[in-house]
This record gives C-alpha cells, sequence and structure tokens, in this order.
C-alpha cells in the first residue's frame, strides 16, 4: 500500500482594540513589530532572549517614528484647515 | 469550550475536491464574529469549532460601526511555498466606530455557499466600545501562517 501523509495546521491571530477611538502608536508598534520579528518557542533561550531584546529596540523605533509620522500628518491637517479660513478647527485639533 | 480553535473537517475534504481557490482571483472569503454568552446578538452562543460546515448567525455579533453582519471580506494572499510548507495568508482586518464584543471568529468562502474554513478562538472575549477592532494575522512563514499544509 502506499500513502503520502500531509499536516496541516493553523495560527492563532492577535487581536487589538480600543475604545472612544482609534488604536494608539503602542498597538500599532506592537502590530508592526510581531509581524516583523517572529520567535519559536522551541528556539534556544540565548537566542529566543536575543531575539526578544531585538523585538523591543524595533517596537521602541517604530514607536517613535509612528508618533511622528501623526505629529506630520496633523501637520499638513491643519494647514490645509488653516487655509480654508477655519481658524478654531485648525487650532483644535493641532491641540489633539 | 463553546468556540474552539481549528480547521474545519469539511474544510479538509473539500480541498481535495477542488471547492476552495485561495488566489488573487480566486474565491472571496469573509470572516466573521461571534461572542460566547451574553456578548452576542440576542445573547445567543455560539458553537463553532471542527465540525463547523457553513457559515451561521447564531451568536454572531450584531451590526456596530463598520461591522455588519455576515462579517467583512478578507484580502488574500495568493499561496506560496515557504521551503516544504504550502501557506496562504490573509490582510489584517479592522472593524471601525464599533462596540463589539467577540470570543472568536470564523472564516468562510463567499463565493461556495458560505462553506467553512476555519474557526479562530481568541481565547478571551476581546471588546472595543466605540472604537477599533482589530484582528491581525500571523506572519506568514512554515511555523506561523494562518493556513498550513506541511
Amino acid at each position: 500500500m502506499i500513502s503520502v501523509s500531509t499536516t496541516m495546521g493553523i495560527s492563532p491571530v492577535n487581536v487589538m482594540t480600543s475604545d472612544n477611538g482609534g488604536l494608539s502608536d503602542e498597538q500599532i508598534a506592537q502590530m508592526a513589530v510581531d509581524k516583523i520579528v517572529a520567535v519559536s518557542d522551541n528556539a534556544p533561550d540565548v537566542i529566543r532572549e536575543q531575539a526578544h531584546v531585538f523585538k523591543e529596540n524595533v517596537k521602541k523605533l517604530l514607536f517613535h517614528y509612528l508618533v511622528l509620522a501623526r505629529q506630520e500628518e496633523r501637520a499638513t491637517i491643519v494647514h490645509t484647515i488653516r487655509n480654508s479660513g477655519n481658524k478654531e478647527l485648525a487650532e483644535y485639533i493641532r491641540r489633539l | 469550550m463553546a468556540i474552539a480553535q481549528a480547521l474545519c473537517s469539511s474544510f479538509k475534504k473539500e480541498l481535495l475536491e477542488g471547492v476552495h481557490n485561495f488566489t488573487t482571483g480566486g474565491n472571496a472569503f469573509k470572516l466573521a464574529l461571534y461572542a460566547e454568552g451574553s456578548g452576542g446578538k440576542s445573547s445567543t452562543t455560539a458553537t463553532l469549532g471542527a465540525t463547523s460546515t457553513v457559515y451561521v448567525t447564531t451568536g454572531e455579533v450584531a451590526t456596530s460601526g463598520s461591522y455588519t453582519t455576515g462579517g467583512a471580506a478578507l484580502t488574500k494572499v495568493s499561496p506560496t511555498l515557504s521551503s516544504t510548507t504550502a501557506i496562504t495568508d490573509f490582510a489584517d482586518l479592522s472593524f471601525t466606530t464599533a462596540t463589539i464584543t467577540a470570543m472568536g471568529a470564523l472564516i468562510y468562502n463567499d463565493t461556495n455557499s458560505n462553506k467553512a474554513v476555519c474557526v479562530l478562538d481568541f481565547t478571551s472575549n476581546k471588546t472595543s466600545t466605540s472604537g477599533t477592532f482589530t484582528i491581525q494575522f500571523p506572519t506568514a512563514d512554515a511555523s506561523n501562517a494562518i493556513i498550513r499544509i506541511a
């Protein structure tokens, strides 16, 4: 008898939620780093620890640039709204 | 457990029958959210697992924000090989301005009679209140991809 065996697998997903608004910079940075750095549970301790340190460093970097991206986008929005004559709304958004 | 993570048994059979096509131009797949206990619509409890064969409304969360009953379309990534393991992937899915409590999800084939693909168990209730509810799929590699055939 000839047979070929195979295995099928499914992995858990990550769920991120927020209240009264969108996801935070911290949550988005976490989602990004989870995609960038995957560490196997079966990896040797030394490698796993090193990977986790690397992951934290990447997360800090992503967080910094996410904050910057949000600030810069807001600055562009404020500029556009101010130019259209809505100075009060522009100021409100600038203070967010 | 009323919601248990699994590749649906019917899906495995249907793969051999050529029912599901995950390529970019292939079938349309959707993801629907479910609750256990009072989190769901009409306080119904979802029962989902390996024996699920098709999309059901029992226990599905109610329409809120950008989530509508029946779930949302998934953006597919065409199957690839990672070494000797065949994998497929989906883009992350977000529902915004939504008040949702969900314990799991069902991915199903919207093109082919809503046939079930797999059940995702969030392991605990995840809640958003007038906020964003995001499902992030794992890294698409031989060890972690959402659906793998080794």
